[in-house]
């Protein structure tokens, strides 16, 4: 049995689990408030452009001082107490706000897959979904972000609140420097990867490096009798031939906390992010608390404060290095039935993202070591990640990209592949995109993903 | 007798004061246009003469009126000179309240009033800018901007701004405004014409 075969499936199987996963922050309520189009903000939603970036790190606001935000407000916010009374505090409420209007924006998408098997291939239209997101401020100091499917997978049962939370930015007001402390509480992803910072990721295939875990590995463990022995088996993660196959939690990255984060910036270059989250099982927690933390620095360009960045002639395009190094330490909840209650997870990584010009270039590299279990015995795990992206502009309306990716685990390949993608705005809020990871070994066209999806 | 003209319709102020003691009433004039960033802001400020040396100005008999209608103080900012009484009427159909958190006004509180009723309020300290506010409705704002002498205007929808009768002199020019900043500038004033400024508040 040869187990390449089954790489298709574990691809289609994979993207149409998580393709409905990645959140979307394209928010058409800020088109609206601020009268201008999503490119303002996005080059392609849901990747930001600089601007974009400076403007979620500054809580959804224009950056720059307050005035910047006043003067490009379009929709005039209703004042929840006159600014006066900040005078009167602490005998009187300090003031803030409500959008003008319900900020609610919706994200639709369907898609088509096809899919080539060794005896078949299957075509398939994807059942559509609808992501409802609310986003926007309350006040000057106070932003917040509520999204979730309403419609997943063409039904309304699998409806799921994704991310809801609370900023307080700017804390301190004139006690502290701007920007140095933003307060997030709620249910959020962490944002510890560059992509998830700047929303880069576009292609529907997720990023492996924040959704690959060991236990994955059993999952597509080629051992047996068809096994390509000049390779190391896949099937080494299991203790012997034939021993108990690895089970235990699939830790995510990119999966949805409940916790608090703070982050802030110090001269618009250097930002921190640090964290506390309920541990990263997902639904059902165990009471222990999560960590994490992440340090970046960006040279050139704009600035996370959105200061500098002057003299380019395109608002998507730049000249810029930013570093990245990010940890996470926690614990699982063991869903089996033997074995401790918690799983340790550990991740460190670093990542780079550099704009030159229309070209965009990431790259990242993981290391984590995940408790898992082999029968009811406890196994250290470690996975070993890393990515390149490449992202084009080749006209404003027009984006390729391509994605190199490698996983192992405890040493061995669990998984490579190679992600190309052509992504094409058919209008400001309308996308069409086509896909198709590819196995680098045989660059054998085998599943292809067309998607379209819009926003309003 | 002299007669104040501020801004633009939209936004006039007319103060009758006498003058005491100052040089016979002038016919010089400064005009010009205030611009802001916030655009908004180009309004509602107040255009004045810092000081009138060796002058003093009588504050009006009849009082300064600020009105409160449709849950606004109308009109949101009154210029006055320093001494004088500003009454502050309920038009509206609901009761409402006035006071000032700022300690040049003497963080006054006038009390809850129903429709159809007004109460006084003399301003002493030119210099302040008093921030009068509403405890019965929080979004209610208004400033009373108190000053030395009666040269004064309050810019329209557009920026601009007119003061006129000022006898002639070197003066400095000043703005306030609720939210922005910009520095004074000097001006020179005729016997008779005008003189154009303006001003660039960030």
């Amino acid at each position: 049995m040869d187990a390449k075969r089954y790489l298709p499936v574990l691809f289609v199987l994979l993207a149409a689990a998580f393709w409905q996963i990645r959140d979307s922050e394209a928010l058409p309520s800020f088109a609206r408030k601020y009268r201008t189009s999503c490119q303002t903000c996005h080059t392609a939603y849901p990747k930001l452009n600089p601007f974009g970036v400076a403007f979620r790190m500054n809580g959804y606001q224009w950056p720059g001082p307050i005035a910047e935000e006043e003067g490009h407000t379009k929709e005039e916010p209703v004042n929840l107490g006159a600014p006066a009374y900040k005078k009167v505090f602490p005998n009187a409420v300090w003031p803030g706000g409500i959008p003008g209007f319900p900020p609610v924006a919706f994200h639709a998408k369907t898609g088509f897959t096809w899919t080539d098997f060794a005896d078949s291939s299957v075509a398939t239209f994807n059942r559509p979904s609808l992501e409802l997101l609310l986003a926007g401020t309350l006040g000057e100091q106070v932003s917040f972000f509520v999204g979730g499917d309403l419609f997943e997978d063409g039904s309304v049962k699998n409806a799921e609140l994704e991310r809801f939370y609370l900023q307080l930015d700017n804390v301190g007001g004139g006690a502290l420097p701007r920007h140095l402390l933003y307060l997030k509480i709620g249910e959020f992803i962490p944002e510890l990867t560059t992509y998830a910072i700047d929303r880069t990721q576009l292609t529907q295939t997720p990023f492996a490096f924040s959704t690959y875990s060991p236990v994955f590995g059993e999952s597509i463990a080629g051992g047996g009798e068809d096994a390509d022995a000049s390779k190391p088996a896949r099937g080494a993660l299991r203790a012997a031939a034939a021993g108990p196959a690895l089970s235990g939690p699939a830790f995510g990255l990119e999966d949805s906390r409940l916790g608090v984060q703070a982050s802030g910036m110090v001269r618009g270059r250097f930002r921190y992010v640090l964290g506390l989250v309920n541990d990263g099982t997902g639904e059902a927690s165990t009471g222990a608390k999560d960590t994490f933390g992440r340090l970046s620095y960006k040279w050139g360009g704009m600035a996370y404060d959105g200061s500098g960045g002057s003299g380019s002639t395109r608002n998507w395009a730049e000249r810029s290095v930013a570093l990245g190094v990010f940890g996470y330490r926690g614990v699982a909840l063991n869903p089996e039935a033997v074995g401790p209650r918690e799983l340790d997870v550990r991740r460190a990584g670093a990542d780079v993202n550099a704009y030159w010009d229309r070209l965009n270039l990431l790259a990242g590299y993981l290391h984590g070591r995940d408790e898992l279990l082999e029968g009811s015995a406890v196994r250290k795990v470690s996975l070993d990640t890393w990515y390149a992206e490449s992202d084009v502009v080749i006209y404003p309306w027009l984006l390729g990209i391509v994605r190199y990716e490698q996983a192992k685990a405890d040493g061995f390949d669990i998984a490579r592949r190679v992600v190309p993608n052509l992504t094409v705005l058919y209008r400001a809020n309308v996308k069409f995109q086509a896909e198709a990871p590819l196995d680098p070994d045989d660059l054998e066209l085998d599943t292809v993903l067309i998607d379209m999806d819009f926003a309003f | 007798m002299t007669r104040l003209r501020a801004g633009i319709p939209g936004a006039l102020i007319l103060a009758a004061v006498t003058v005491a003691g100052a040089s016979a009433a002038g016919a010089g004039t400064i005009t010009g246009t205030v611009t802001a960033k916030p655009d908004k802001y180009a309004a509602n400020a107040v255009v004045y003469i810092e000081s009138v040396k060796d002058s003093t100005f009588k504050p009006p008999a009849k009082p300064a009126v600020m009105d409160q209608k449709d849950l606004e103080f109308i009109p949101h900012v009154l210029p006055i000179v320093a001494g004088t009484t500003v009454r502050f009427e309920n038009h509206d159909n609901v009761s409402h309240n006035v006071f000032s958190p700022d300690k040049c006004a003497g963080e006054f509180n006038l009390g809850t009033w129903p429709p159809g009723e007004s109460k006084d309020h003399t301003f002493k300290d030119a210099g302040c800018a008093a921030t009068i506010l509403c405890i019965v409705h929080p979004d209610m704002e208004a400033y009373v901007v108190v000053l030395q002498n009666p040269y004064y205007a309050v810019t329209g929808s557009g920026g601009s701004f007119t003061i006129e009768d000022l006898p002639a002199g070197k003066y400095t020019l000043a703005i306030w405004s609720e939210k922005l900043k910009a520095e004074p500038v000097q001006v020179t004033v005729p016997e008779s014409g005008t003189v154009e400024t303006g001003f660039n508040l960030k």
